[in-house]
């Protein structure tokens, strides 16, 4: 569900770009990318947590 | 106002429409693999798409900000490649890691293969390019830089915004399939797990629900 709720920020940055100030994009385009990064230290991460 | 384009800034306006659609196409292919191929994407590979398509949103908004008037062609330059160039780096590093799993000699790698490749290889190759593109951009930005404006989008410049919608949404939408109500994906997929889910929903429901006779006794 995680991965499902990054594609759909992905989306509203797309949807945000028809706006005349850039602010909302550039938010939801670094939500997206600090999730998507979270989410694959944790799918990265072994039991012992010494790589990712 | 301007609204024709000429030389370099035609070039430059072409390449980002190729740069949304090549993405595009490469994700398209990946859902190829997925729906034709029945292989389902591992959660690197779900990794890999989102990279991508987080790549793709910035050629997408320089395109999209050519029919904002207010805007500076040379921030939005450097907003959208720099966007480019932040995905790809968190790409190479997903695809990277993944060509690094299945490197030792005998390892048979996880999927399928195009011309020698396994996705994740390409998807490596991709975030390289992609980068080395976006590097090449800046570098020429004072030929490359968009000063044109439009009164309103192209219909190229729409079709190829709603293209990189439609790819997104489906994504979306496959990867919820994918997952079920669990909160990640699970490390070796084999099904729909919100299919299944919803299949054993439906087998458990009559039993919680009492019958007219056992309501009766």
């Amino acid at each position: 569900m995680i991965a499902a709720l990054i594609f759909i920020f992905i989306l509203a940055t797309l949807l945000t770009m028809r706006r005349a100030k850039p602010k909302m994009t550039l938010i939801f385009f670094f939500v997206s990318l600090s999730c998507a990064t979270l989410l694959f230290l944790h799918h990265a991460s072994d039991e012992l947590g010494l790589s990712f | 106002m301007m609204t024709k384009l000429c030389g370099w800034h035609r070039v430059s306006f072409v390449l980002l429409h190729v740069y949304v659609l090549g993405v595009c196409g490469v994700v398209l292919g990946a859902f190829g693999f997925q729906f034709i191929g029945k292989e389902l994407p591992c959660p690197l590979c779900i990794l890999q798409r989102m990279a991508m398509l987080l790549a793709a949103a910035g050629p997408m908004f320089i395109i999209n900000r050519s029919s904002i008037l207010d805007s500076d062609p040379k921030i939005d330059l450097a907003i959208g490649f720099g966007m480019s160039i932040l995905a790809a780096v968190l790409g190479l590093w997903m695809s990277g890691r993944q060509v690094l799993l299945h490197i030792l000699p005998g390892d048979p790698g996880y999927g399928g293969e195009v011309l020698g490749l396994h996705l994740y290889s390409w998807a490596f190759i991709v975030f390289a390019t992609i980068l080395l593109v976006s590097g090449i951009t800046l570098v020429m930005s004072r030929l490359m830089v968009i000063k044109t404006k439009f009164e309103r989008p192209k219909v190229v410049s729409q079709l190829t915004f709603w293209v990189l919608g439609i790819v997104v949404s489906t994504n979306a939408i496959s990867v919820f399939a994918e997952s079920g109500t669990s909160w990640v994906l699970p490390d070796n997929p084999t099904e729909y797990k919100l299919i299944q889910e919803f299949k054993e929903f439906l087998k458990q429901r009559p039993r919680e629900i009492p019958s007219k006779s056992q309501k009766a006794s």
